[in-house]
């Protein structure tokens, strides 16, 4: 655990490096506190830049000077950043602006196909499932056990 | 043969890996990584410029403990592979 720990830590730390050079660094990304939009293990992430940072984009951010997170910002002021994964049901974070490391604005699938997060109708989508955020519960359920599964077993 | 523009050896995770930084884009998921030999190899052919097996094998003989012909076969398979990744021409 410990190995996989301080991979990810200089992995990431590596990734921000070039993308502060400004390159555009793709990443395979873990977890699913990003679903329905991410799917971690199978989708990669292509990081930038965080300019101009508004609610809604996807941002990689560190928390508390140790964690990483890659998740939509709910809010913005000067002070602070918050945060919180699509494909949760609970828990935000906050943090700095200057914490934010770089935002992701299209994700390039295992078949190499490319899906941007930031057309007008990704964020229409992203709204919508925001206001749901009293079900997600129930509806991450469900979808974990149907279209999750099926692209789990391809 | 020579180097592809663009590509150049930086360390990346600990690795040394080659990149093509012309493009303002770099895969994690897809980086050429190399041994310390082929790094050295990269470099020597980036200053002969124009290279080719002979005269990397060559190079490779006169810094490495290495026999001529192992030299000349392995400098070959190493060029095969870049020139199938197209980071050499």
């Amino acid at each position: 655990m410990k190995n996989t720990a301080v991979t990810d830590e200089l992995i990431i730390g590596d990734a921000v490096s070039l993308v502060n050079e400004g390159m555009a660094v793709t990443l395979l990304v873990k977890g699913r506190s990003m679903l329905p939009f991410i799917f971690g293990g199978h989708d990669s992430v292509i990081l930038t830049k965080p300019e101009n940072i508004s609610v809604g984009d996807v941002v990689l951010a560190r928390i508390d000077g140790r964690r990483y997170v890659l998740h939509r910002v709910m809010e913005v002021t000067p002070e602070r950043v918050v945060l919180m994964g699509d494909g949760n049901i609970r828990g935000q974070e906050v943090c700095r602006p200057e914490d934010v490391l770089a935002r992701t604005d299209e994700i390039v699938g295992e078949d190499g196909r490319h899906r941007r997060l930031d057309t007008p109708r990704q964020r229409r989508l992203a709204r919508i499932w925001r206001t749901l955020l009293p079900v997600r519960r129930w509806i991450l359920a469900v979808y974990k056990r149907t279209v999750l599964r099926n692209i789990d077993i391809q | 043969m020579k180097r592809k523009e663009g590509f150049v050896l930086r360390t990346v995770c600990g690795e040394k890996v080659i990149v093509g930084e012309g493009l303002g884009a770099i895969d994690f998921g897809k980086l050429i990584s190399l041994n310390d030999t082929a790094a050295w190899i990269w470099e020597q052919a980036g200053e002969q410029g124009e290279f080719s097996v002979d005269s990397l094998a060559e190079a490779l003989c006169e810094n490495y403990e290495v026999e001529a012909a192992l030299a000349h076969a392995d400098v070959e398979a190493l060029l095969k592979q870049w020139k199938e990744l197209g980071i050499v021409e």
